[in-house]
């Protein structure tokens, strides 16, 4: 009795680039968002919805998290899109910052 | 100030006489208080912070400057008409989020001007002429916030806004 053939297929060479180890993409920092007494809820949540794209429910957990607990990270990105995120936080007038995740 | 429904892709606004002039006053003083030097990180401390913050705050500044010209004109008759009774507000979506971050950066460049005061300050006797002024824009602005961001009342109101 013979077996059939399998095709045989060499595995690609290199790492794909979806599994490569976060260190290999360069430093990750934290989006946060800090607590402040002037920015109006309703507006923090707003502004999270346009800059993110999020919907109410999430939005509105991440605001009442910065009210809450002083602050909330947002995302954590690659530098340049976490530049992108703060300076567009920033221009709502919101405290955000970047900060290296450990 | 109460947001009708929406038409055209335009966020309609009505507005009491009193409330368009508040609203023009606002828009046409823009900017009220200077720029605030703005933080990138609040624990990184590397010499590319330093450069990042120069980046945002040139950024920002520009921006500002955009907000300025924008709010001239969404204080101009094309945007705010007055009509028979009342005033009319109209805008584009994206024309509200600029309108948003006049208010807010109001807001938020008097509570900054007041020494960042916590909680918020409230009117009181003895209040000095500058604190008066700044604090009356502060909740101005914020109370502009609030109704910018409402929902669609139910109807358009005949003759008046719904033009």
């Amino acid at each position: 009795m013979t077996v059939p053939d399998e095709p045989m297929t060499m595995p690609a060479p290199g790492i794909a680039a979806a599994t490569r180890p976060r260190e290999m993409l360069g430093p990750v920092y934290h989006v946060v968002c800090w607590n402040d007494p002037v920015n109006l809820m309703v507006y923090v949540t707003h502004v999270f919805r346009q800059v993110f794209g999020w919907d109410e429910t999430k939005a509105r957990k991440h605001m009442l998290e910065v009210h809450e607990a002083g602050r909330s990270v947002l995302v954590s990105e690659g530098a340049e899109k976490a530049e992108f995120y703060v300076h567009r936080l920033q221009q709502y007038r919101l405290q955000a910052t970047m900060e290296p995740a450990e | 100030m109460r947001q009708l429904q929406p038409r055209d892709n335009r966020l309609i606004y009505r507005l009491e006489t009193r409330e368009a002039e508040h609203f023009r006053q606002l828009l046409g003083h823009f900017p009220f208080t200077p720029p605030v030097c703005a933080s990138v990180s609040r624990t990184d401390s590397r010499d590319e912070v330093c450069e990042r913050e120069q980046l945002l705050n040139e950024s920002l500044a520009e921006h500002r400057l955009q907000l300025r010209q924008l709010a001239r004109e969404l204080s101009g008759p094309e945007h705010l008409m007055e009509l028979k009774s009342c005033w009319r507000l109209s805008v584009t979506p994206e024309q509200r989020e600029f309108l948003l971050q006049v208010m807010n950066d109001i807001r938020v460049g008097c509570w900054e001007a007041l020494g960042q005061p916590e909680p918020l300050p409230v009117m009181r006797p003895g209040l000095d002429a500058r604190e008066y002024a700044l604090i009356s824009l502060m909740h101005l602005a914020g109370a502009f916030e609030h109704h910018l961001l409402e929902a669609p009342g139910e109807g358009v109101e005949p003759g008046c806004c719904g033009t």
